[in-house]
């Protein structure tokens, strides 16, 4: 590579940055917008419609709120960890999103740049190591607040996180038999010809209930749950530092539903009529609307049936089904 | 460039390394062990074994430690004086940190001579921390070891959940 095209690629690779951080901030402040809209709609309701046409700029009025609010830190709270967890949170939420694929290769001055920040060969790994960190957010929050609530909340979530990484790892091992590769942009590249949904429908039900659980969403959402635990491991939580664990709760989600594409609903590929990373937000999109509609569909579970229902069922499945893929694949 | 990076990162995880000792709250001590794995990956990875490197974070970092952090929550936030006074510990434990220092010193001055990669099947740098390398000497040559360890990690399994069973 000659140190024109080096200074190129590196320009073009921190643009590449900037453009997905912003992306992904404005696709959470829309994200909470539209799950209000929707919820809204599908309880009789109109949801947020007082500032700006249709409701429009709530999120920044959401935003500007959040940040004008007192940012109180308990007395008896371990002030460092309880400064450090929103920022764990946020950062390792924002960092899942930089194996992602979106979209095909560009040329600027023969320099090829792939639509993806970094293309890692061990792609899918990262993303696991990347969830696995995050859990210290939330049980830090819960462990530095000082107070019963968030320790729980934090014990919880804990213990819900760690159970249903294993079935999230393991249900994606199947597509990595599939398309020989860990790497996020060669399995979009391997789904050219048709999605992996149709050879791994299962493995797709166990990923969509691990990342649920995993996002801590409704129906899964005992971290915070409000009738016991009044708001979890961010009880204690006010203004800017509730706002990012906010932030890393959306970003979580829209990484799992862009890993959830990638790996089940070929990534960016799609008819040519539409650019490839239109058809990249439109598949996240989708995945996000499910998300929500789940939300407004079914009530919060008890605690001990999910954890029961991950050792004693969806973890042997899921080990069941890299067997039969193999069986199958031999 | 590789230098500086080494030992900056060299110089991390020996503070941190010494950090987990030294710290005396539980919870920081737990901490300083997760920055030092993460560096340790970090490492790895100038070393172009990003496999090693990933699985690292996920296994010790991502589940180990927060089990290891999950106790610590669990116990009450006093917190003990454990430098205080001499006891039997530090008469065990001193002899035989000197012993590993000298072994340590042995094994550097005597410039490695144990064979372990000798009849090692030559190896390309970019491709030797990869997964491909990586399993094709798992699978093949070291297939027994591999069967040997899973089979006793089985039996670890086993054993927790017995000594775990609802009739205690």
């Amino acid at each position: 590579m000659t140190k024109e095209s080096f200074i190129i690629w590196l320009i073009a690779k921190i643009i590449l940055i900037l453009v997905v951080f912003v992306a992904l901030l404005l696709t959470i402040a829309f994200l909470i917008y539209a799950e209000r809209k929707i919820i809204a709609f599908m309880q009789s309701r109109i949801g947020p419609n007082r500032v700006g046409p249709i409701g429009l700029l709530q999120p920044f009025a959401d935003i500007t709120k959040l940040f004008l609010k007192e940012d109180l830190i308990p007395a008896g709270a371990d002030k460092f960890l309880f400064v450090l967890a929103p920022c764990i949170s946020v950062f390792t939420a924002f960092m899942a999103f930089s194996v992602i694929p979106f979209g095909r290769d560009i040329v600027i001055h023969n320099v090829i740049i792939p639509l993806q920040i970094t293309n890692l060969n061990v792609g899918v790994l990262f993303l696991m190591a990347i969830f696995a960190i995050n859990v210290y957010g939330i049980v830090l929050a819960g462990w530095s607040s000082n107070s019963k609530y968030s320790l729980f909340g934090g014990m919880r979530s804990c213990a819900q996180m760690i159970s249903y990484e294993l079935p999230l790892g393991l249900s994606m091992v199947g597509i990595l038999m599939l398309s020989h590769s860990l790497s996020l942009r060669s399995i979009v590249a391997a789904q050219s010809k048709h999605w992996f949904i149709l050879m791994q429908m299962p493995a797709f039900i166990v990923f969509l209930i691990s990342s649920i659980a995993e996002t801590n969403r409704a129906p899964f959402d005992f971290p915070e749950a409000e009738p016991e635990l009044v708001a979890g491991y961010h009880t204690e939580y006010s203004s800017f530092k509730f706002a990012m664990f906010f932030m890393a709760e959306y970003a979580s989600m829209i990484t799992l539903s862009a890993l959830a594409v990638t790996l089940f609903f070929g990534g960016w590929l799609g008819p040519s009529f539409l650019p490839p990373f239109i058809w990249f937000f439109i598949k996240v999109c989708l995945m996000l609307f499910f998300f929500i509609w789940l939300r407004a569909t079914y009530p919060r579970l008890r605690y001990d049936k999910l954890m029961k229902f991950q050792w004693t069922v969806l973890l042997p499945f899921s080990l069941l089904w890299i067997l039969i893929t193999g069986a199958i694949l031999i | 460039m590789g230098l500086i990076i080494f030992l900056i990162l060299g110089i991390m995880a020996v503070v941190t390394a010494s950090g987990v000792v030294i710290e005396k709250r539980p919870v920081y001590s737990a901490i300083y062990f997760i920055v030092n794995l993460i560096t340790l990956s970090l490492i790895y990875l100038t070393l172009h074994a990003e496999f090693l490197a990933v699985v690292q974070v996920l296994i010790y970092a991502g589940a180990v430690m927060v089990l290891f952090l999950f106790m610590i929550m669990i116990m009450p936030p006093v917190v003990e004086n454990r430098f205080g006074k001499i006891n039997l510990e530090k008469f065990i434990i001193i002899p035989l940190l000197l012993i590993l220092l000298f072994e340590i010193i042995y094994v550097l001055y005597s410039g490695l001579t144990i064979d372990i990669g000798k009849n090692m099947p030559p190896l390309s740098f970019e491709k030797f921390g990869g997964i491909a390398s990586l399993g094709q000497i798992l699978f093949k040559r070291y297939l027994v070891p591999f069967e040997i360890t899973s089979l006793i990690l089985l039996v670890a399994v086993i054993g927790a959940v017995y000594l775990r069973r609802p009739d205690q």
